[in-house]
C-alpha cells in the first residue's frame, strides 16, 4: 500500500519503531560479544579453541592468501602494484572531471589498467620472469577478471546490440541467436564448456593459459548481458538521427560511434552499472573449477582441519570485501551518471 | 528476381546451422546415452542405481535441478513479496527491514550466500544432538529428517471424511465470516490428522534409521537461492506497486473501501501485472543459479555433466544434453511469459 497519504508519524509507527530497536539490540548483543568482546584478536589456533568468542586470528593469519594466494612470494611486488593500479584508475574516474565527463577515456583508462595489470601478473619473459597463470590467485584475480571482463565483453555487447538492431538479416539472426542462447545458459556452464573445449580448439599459448581461458567463456557469458542492455535503449532509438547524420553526409563509423552510440549508453546507464555489479559479483564462479579468487581462497582455506570450525568469521571477513566493493562500484557508477546528466 | 534472391538468401541463412547440427550429429555416439554409466549419485528426489544409463543419471539430475529451483522459486516469491509490501508501507520501520534486507543481499554473489548456508548447515549438531520439532522433524549436519507420511487405516479416513463434512457444513451456515473460516481451517486440521499416519524418524547410531531424509546440499541451496531472491522479487513487488497510479489508489479511498480491501481487489491485481514479466525473469534466473549446487556437491545437472564427462571422456555428448536441457527450460519459461503478457494485457473497453 503506496504511502500515498502524507500522515505525520502515529504512536502506533513509534511504539513499532521502539520495538524494532529492542528487538534488533537483543538479537544482535549475543552477536556483538561474539564478534568482538569475547573474539581472539591474536594467538593462533588453540588461543581460538579457548576463547568463546570470534577468531579474526584465522582471517589475519590468511590475508596474504586471500589476496595473493599461491603467487610467488618473492614476487609479491606485482599483483600489489597490479591492484593499487587498479585502485588508482577507479579513483582517478572518481575524482578527476577530464576523464569522467568523457565515456571513452573512462573506457580507455580501464583498458589499459587491464593490460598493465595482466603484464605485471604474467610477466613477459624480456622484463618480468614469465609467472604460470594457474598461480594467480585471491583477490588480486578478482580484480584482474572484473576488469578483463568489463573491457572486454563491452565491446562485443555493444557490436552484438548493434548488430540486432542495425545489421542486415544475417547479421541480426546470428546476434539474436547467440544471445538467446547465451541468456538461456548459465555462466558457470558457459564457462565451463570454453574451458573444457578450448584445448582443441585454439593454439597451445591460449589453450594452456587458464586465466585466458576463464576470461574468454567469462566474456562470452556476459556479453550477452550487456546486450540485453542496449537493447531496450535501441528499441526506442528512432531511425530519424542516423538518416539525418547519414544525409550529413557522415560516414556509419561516425553515425553509429557518435550519433548512436553516445545517446544509447547515456539512456541505460543506470542498467549498465547493475551489469557491471554483476559482472564483478560473478567473478567467484570460477572457484568452481578450482581457481581461487577471493571466495575461493577463502573456502580453501576453511576446508583445512584446522581452521574449519572458524568458516564463519572467513565468511564475514569475505562479504565485508565484497560489500565495500560493490558500494564503491556503484558509487563510481553514480558519480559517472551525475556528470552525464550535466552534459 | 528481387524475391528469388530473397528466398535464396533464406535457403543459406537456414542451411548453415541445419548442416552444422548434422556434421554434430554424426560426430556425436548416441550409444553413450544408452551405456552403463556407473556414477554414483546422493539423488535428493528420485532413486538411483549405477547401473543405469547416462541418460537415466541425466534425468534424475535434471529431476534434482528443478526440484531445487522450484522450492527455491516458492520461497523466494513468498518472502520477496512480503518484504517488498513492507518497502510499500508508510511505515519507517517497515520500510527500513524492507531496504536493510535488499541491500544485505544486492552487494554479494549468489555463490557466496551458497557456500555460506552450506557451512552453517555443517555446523549444526550431529543427528544425536540435532535441534527438532516435537521430535517429527529434525535439523541436523546431515540435512532435514522429515516423519514418514502414510494414508491412516479405513476406520481413520473414515474419521477424516466425517470431519470434512462437518467442516463444509459449517462453511454453509449462516454465521458470521470468521466463524464459518475458522471452523473450516479446524475441520481441514482435525482431517489431516486424522487421515494421515506419520511415524517418527527413529534415531540409530550413525543416524536415522527411518524417516524422510532431505539432504543437507538441497536444504543448503533451496534456503541459500531462496534468500538471495527474495531480495531481487522484494524490489519487483516494491517498484510494482509504487508504480500504480496514485489516482486509482485515492479512487478507491473515496470509494470507501478499507485498507486491506484496497490492496487485495485494487492494488495487489494491478501489481501482479506490471511485476510478473520482471518476476520470470527471476526465475529464469534461479533455474540457471541452480546449477551452482556443483560447489557444495548437490547433484543437480551441472555437477552430473561434469562427472559424467570426467568418467567417460564424451565432452561434447554431455555438454549437448545439458545445454539442451537449459534450453527446454529457458524456452517454457519464455513460453509463459508470452502467455500472461497476452493474457494479462488490460483490456480496453
Amino acid at each position: 500500500m503506496p504511502s500515498h497519504r502524507d500522515t505525520s508519524p502515529s504512536p502506533y509507527h513509534r511504539i513499532g519503531f521502539i520495538t524494532f530497536l529492542v528487538v534488533l539490540a537483543v538479537l544482535l548483543q549475543p552477536f556483538f560479544r561474539w564478534a568482538i568482546l569475547d573474539a581472539s584478536w591474536s594467538g593462533d589456533a588453540e588461543t581460538c579453541r579457548v576463547a568463546s568468542g570470534a577468531c579474526w586470528v584465522s582471517v589475519g593469519l590468511r590475508l596474504d592468501f586471500l589476496v595473493f594466494g599461491f603467487y610467488p612470494i618473492e614476487l609479491r611486488w606485482r599483483p600489489i602494484s597490479g591492484v593499487l593500479l587498479q585502485t588508482l584508475a577507479l579513483f582517478a574516474i572518481w575524482a578527476v572531471p577530464a576523464i569522467r565527463r568523457r565515456l571513452l577515456r573512462i573506457y580507455l583508462m580501464m583498458l589499459a589498467t587491464f593490460i598493465v595489470s595482466v603484464w605485471l601478473m604474467g610477466g613477459d619473459g624480456i622484463l618480468l620472469a614469465p609467472v604460470s597463470s594457474r598461480l594467480w590467485t585471491g583477490f588480486s584475480l578478482t580484480l584482474l577478471l572484473a576488469f578483463g571482463g568489463f573491457v572486454l565483453a563491452l565491446p562485443l555487447g555493444i557490436l552484438l546490440a548493434f548488430g540486432r538492431r542495425f545489421g542486415n538479416s544475417y547479421v541480426s539472426a546470428i546476434c539474436v541467436a547467440y544471445i538467446e542462447i547465451m541468456r538461456a545458459l548459465p555462466a558457470v556452464v558457459t564457462i565451463f564448456a570454453i574451458l573444457v573445449t578450448t584445448p582443441y580448439l585454439l593454439p597451445k599459448a591460449i589453450g594452456e593459459n587458464m586465466f585466458l581461458r576463464v576470461l574468454l567463456g567469462f566474456t562470452l557469458a556476459m556479453s550477452a548481458f550487456y546486450a540485453e542492455v542496449f537493447r531496450g535503449a535501441l528499441q526506442t532509438f528512432s531511425n530519424g538521427q542516423t538518416e539525418a547524420a547519414q544525409s550529413l553526409g557522415l560516414k556509419w563509423m561516425n553515425v553509429y560511434g557518435r550519433i548512436v552510440l553516445p545517446q544509447v549508453v547515456i539512456k541505460s546507464f543506470p542498467a549498465l552499472m547493475n551489469i557491471n555489479l554483476m559482472v564483478f559479483k560473478d567473478t567467484v564462479l570460477v572457484l568452481t573449477f578450482g581457481y581461487y579468487e577471493l571466495l575461493g581462497a577463502a573456502h580453501a582455506s576453511i576446508n583445512t582441519q584446522e581452521w574449519s570450525s572458524f568458516a564463519i568469521e572467513m565468511f564475514l571477513f569475505v562479504y565485508l570485501v565484497f560489500f565495500v566493493s560493490g558500494t564503491l562500484i556503484s558509487g563510481v557508477g553514480r558519480r559517472i551518471e551525475q556528470s552525464l546528466v550535466r552534459i | 528476381m528481387k524475391k528469388a534472391r530473397f528466398q535464396r538468401h533464406q535457403l543459406i541463412i537456414l542451411s548453415v546451422p541445419l548442416l552444422v547440427c548434422i556434421w554434430l550429429g554424426s560426430t556425436l555416439d548416441y550409444g553413450f546415452y544408452l551405456s552403463t554409466s556407473g556414477l554414483k549419485i546422493s539423488s535428493a528426489v528420485l532413486p538411483w542405481d549405477p547401473a543405469w544409463s547416462f541418460l537415466t543419471a541425466f534425468s534424475v539430475a535434471a529431476i534434482n535441478s528443478l526440484a531445487a529451483g522450484l522450492a527455491a522459486i516458492v520461497l523466494s516469491t513468498v518472502l520477496g513479496v512480503a518484504i517488498g509490501v513492507l518497502g510499500t508501507l508508510s511505515d519507517t520501520t517497515a520500510v527500513a527491514i524492507c531496504r536493510f534486507y535488499v541491500g544485505t543481499f544486492r552487494n554479494v554473489p549468489v555463490l557466496f550466500v551458497i557456500l555460506l548456508c552450506y557451512f552453517v548447515g555443517i555446523l549444526l549438531p550431529a543427528p544425536a544432538k540435532a535441534p527438532n520439532l516435537a521430535g517429527l522433524v529434525f535439523l541436523s549436519n546431515r540435512g532435514l529428517v522429515l516423519p514418514e507420511m502414510s494414508l491412516a487405516r479405513p476406520w481413520g479416513l473414515g474419521l477424516a471424511a466425517l470431519a470434512l463434512v462437518a467442516g463444509l457444513i459449517i462453511w454453509r451456515l449462516t454465521l458470521p465470516r470468521a466463524a464459518r473460516v475458522a471452523g473450516l481451517i479446524v475441520a481441514v486440521i482435525l482431517a489431516v490428522w486424522l487421515g494421515i499416519d506419520a511415524e517418527a524418524p527413529q534415531l540409530s547410531k550413525f543416524g536415522f534409521r527411518s524417516g524422510v531424509e532431505i539432504p543437507l546440499e538441497f536444504i543448503a541451496l533451496t534456503t541459500a537461492l531462496s534468500l538471495y531472491f527474495a531480495a531481487e522479487i522484494a524490489e519487483i513487488t516494491r517498484g510494482a506497486i509504487l508504480s500504480i497510479g496514485r489516482g486509482i489508489i485515492e479512487a478507491a479511498d473515496a470509494l470507501g473501501l478499507r485498507a486491506f480491501d484496497r490492496f487485495r481487489k485494487i492494488t495487489a491485481p494491478l501489481a501482479l501485472r506490471f511485476g510478473l514479466p520482471s518476476a520470470l525473469n527471476t526465475y529464469l534466473v534461479i533455474m540457471k543459479a541452480t546449477s551452482l549446487g556443483v560447489a557444495i556437491g548437490y547433484m543437480e545437472i551441472f555437477s552430473v555433466a561434469r562427472v559424467s564427462m570426467s568418467s567417460s571422456g564424451r565432452i561434447v555428448e554431455c555438454l549437448i544434453l545439458m545445454a539442451f536441457y537449459f534450453l527446454l527450460i529457458c524456452g517454457t519459461l519464455s513460453l509463459v511469459v508470452n502467455y500472461f503478457n497476452a493474457r494479462l494485457r488490460t483490456r480496453e473497453r
